[in-house]
């Protein structure tokens, strides 16, 4: 059976961040394990701190955040949409030179790492002028 | 979600204690700390993760601010971190650079 929480608007900036995070662990807590639910709050968090900060903070926007959530069958997601121009989160990922040490490691492109390496799906969408990012966990007690 | 890093210096032995939620909004004041931490020569500077919950990479990047703010010749130590906190470090391969200890007395 598919359920999906109500949505909630916050402003695109980091004090929201916090609110962002109340909410998905209220979508989230009890139907995914705690290591799961762990995951699904860090991706979300990378992925709402980089719209706010990259998305509109760095392009001098304002805007909000909006996100949902929900389940569906044995998937678990959280979505959030931006009207930050348009970014896939997908095209900029790529894992961090483990061979570089430490002190000469760039800072970038280490949240977007964690995101696609903590969920077990990731869907990105151009909706209109909004970017529409949906992170999934699969409800697998396996895992 | 609170967050709190206390500093104590012990001869060249720094430790900060880490307690709660750390990520963007609460990073900043990690990175105040290792500034204070970081005024004399160390030889070890210990980040005591017992008491902490999680962290983002905002933490990570303090870690990588950490590891650049100290010379060569002090070693880094994360102690006690939990699970998840202890993988999010080793998917990052921070730990070929600092020395990760799950209880105080390793």
């Amino acid at each position: 059976m598919a359920t999906v929480r109500d949505p909630v608007v916050v402003p695109g900036d980091v004090p929201s961040l916090e609110l962002v995070t109340r909410y998905v662990l209220s979508v989230v807590d009890g139907l995914l394990t705690p290591p799961a639910v762990y995951r699904m709050r860090l991706a979300a968090d990378e992925v709402a701190t980089n719209i706010v900060t990259h998305g509109y903070a760095e392009n001098d926007r304002t805007g909000v955040l909006e996100v949902d959530g929900g389940a569906d069958g044995d998937r678990v997601w959280i979505r959030f949409r931006d009207s930050a121009p348009p970014f896939d989160p997908r095209d900029r990922c790529h894992a961090p030179d483990l061979a570089v040490p430490l002190a000469r490691r760039p800072v970038g492109g280490l949240g977007l790492h964690l995101v696609f390496t903590m969920l077990d799906d990731f869907e990105y969408e151009r909706e209109g002028d909004r970017n529409r990012n949906t992170l999934i966990m699969r409800r697998d007690p396996a895992r | 979600m609170s967050f709190d890093a206390t500093l104590d210096m012990a001869g060249r032995t720094a430790t900060i204690r880490l307690a709660g939620s750390l990520d963007t909004a609460t990073a900043p004041m990690f990175r105040e700390v290792i500034e204070q931490a970081s005024t004399g020569p160390l030889e070890l500077l210990v980040l005591n993760m017992e008491n902490l919950s999680y962290m983002s990479s905002a933490g990570l990047r303090c870690l990588l601010f950490a590891r650049q703010k100290m010379g060569e010749d002090t070693r880094v130590m994360v102690l006690g971190a939990n699970p998840e906190v202890s993988r999010t470090i080793r998917l990052t391969g921070f730990d070929q650079s600092i020395t990760m200890s799950r209880h105080v007395a390793d």
